[in-house]
């Protein structure tokens, strides 16, 4: 059975290693900050109190982007959610290039949230986290070859919004000049 | 410019972190104030005595019935000690009710957050919570306890929790246990 000072230092540790990612994939999967904070909030909140329960402290991990998949889950369920894309965290209203790199940010998040959960997923943690594809089949309980099918497809989706949001061509796809 | 899967993992990331996350989250690990865990402990003390006088009716009503068996004298049948048993009863969940929401109060309080609701209802708690102990320390002294002891707990109430209805009332019944 693990003391409190162990289990304060797990989850100090855990904060230092993981709240930035944890916080990343919350907000991509909310839309805003305030609502990625409540989730990231929420995410360790529940992981202090059932730190106790994590038999593996290597599996930690993984362990917290399940709090925070569930989390989310949980609240989406109960509320719709509210979008503040335009409202960034750091504002300069006077300088041009900011503006525009905001409004940026704000039409890939659309883009992104375009994607459902099962595509979204796969991209935030693989490709954006730099987690294994074996670690996130893990997490979110299905097989590797999925994963890698969904990160496939998903990053597919995103290119063909993006290119009718934003106009920007996207790059040609080798398997298919393989194929040809 | 076109789009590429290296350039769709930097828009990914592509998120500020607020830069007192880390802090917030922390906040979770640390310790109860020692207001808290005095106030936790005062409430206890008075629920465990309520607790007790309960336990004592109980039993002396047992005792009861089995003496008057022609009388039929049961909990159920006595309206007047169902009364009391219930509003013991019913003070003893107050007394919950307040622990936990001077824990909820410690935990907004730290969160530092996002809900402004939270921090308004907190006003309203620590005057339930001052009034609660001083009402607690009351029925301790009709229950046995020492004076001395119930003098000294509502003097702290009265330092702790200034310029409350529960201070004002410990400010009375101290004049009240001195004339005595």
């Amino acid at each position: 059975m693990r003391n409190d000072d162990h289990r304060r230092r797990l989850y100090e540790q855990c904060v230092q290693e993981h709240a930035a990612a944890l916080y990343r994939v919350a907000f991509r999967l909310t839309g805003c900050h305030e609502s990625a904070n409540e989730l990231v909030q929420e995410t360790f909140l529940n992981a202090w109190k059932d730190l106790s329960k994590l038999k593996d402290d290597s599996k930690m991990r993984g362990w917290m982007f399940s709090i925070l998949r569930n989390q989310n889950s949980k609240v989406a369920r109960r509320t719709s959610r509210e979008r503040n894309l335009t409202t960034p965290m750091i504002e300069n209203l006077t300088d041009r290039s900011s503006q525009d790199h905001d409004e940026f940010r704000g039409q890939f998040q659309e883009a992104l949230d375009q994607l459902d959960d099962d595509h979204k997923l796969p991209l935030l943690l693989v490709s954006m986290e730099g987690h294994s594809v074996e670690a996130v089949a893990e997490v979110l309980g299905v097989p590797r070859g999925t994963i890698l099918s969904r990160l496939h497809r998903g990053r597919q989706k995103l290119k063909t919004i993006l290119t009718r949001v934003l106009g920007i061509e996207p790059e040609k796809d080798k398997c298919d000049d393989d194929r040809r | 410019m076109t789009i590429d899967d290296k350039q769709i993992d930097a828009w990914l990331r592509d998120i500020e972190v607020p830069q007192d996350l880390n802090e917030r989250l922390l906040a979770f690990s640390q310790p109860a104030s020692t207001v808290v865990i005095r106030t936790k402990r005062s409430l206890l003390f008075g629920a465990s005595l309520l607790a007790i006088a309960a336990s004592v009716f109980g039993v002396a009503i047992f005792v009861q019935s089995l003496n008057r068996s022609t009388e039929s004298l049961t909990i159920a049948t006595n309206p007047e000690l169902v009364r009391e048993l219930g509003e013991i009863k019913a003070e003893i969940a107050l007394i919950d009710q307040v622990i936990h929401q001077a824990e909820v109060r410690e935990l907004s309080k730290r969160l530092n957050a996002f809900s402004s609701e939270a921090n308004v209802a907190a006003i309203d708690r620590i005057q339930r919570t001052a009034l609660i102990v001083s009402l607690s320390d009351q029925s301790a002294l009709q229950l046995g306890a020492s004076p001395e002891w119930v003098r000294r707990d509502m003097a702290r109430v009265i330092q702790r929790f200034p310029n409350t209805a529960g201070a004002n009332h410990a400010q009375q019944f101290i004049a009240q246990i001195e004339t005595q």
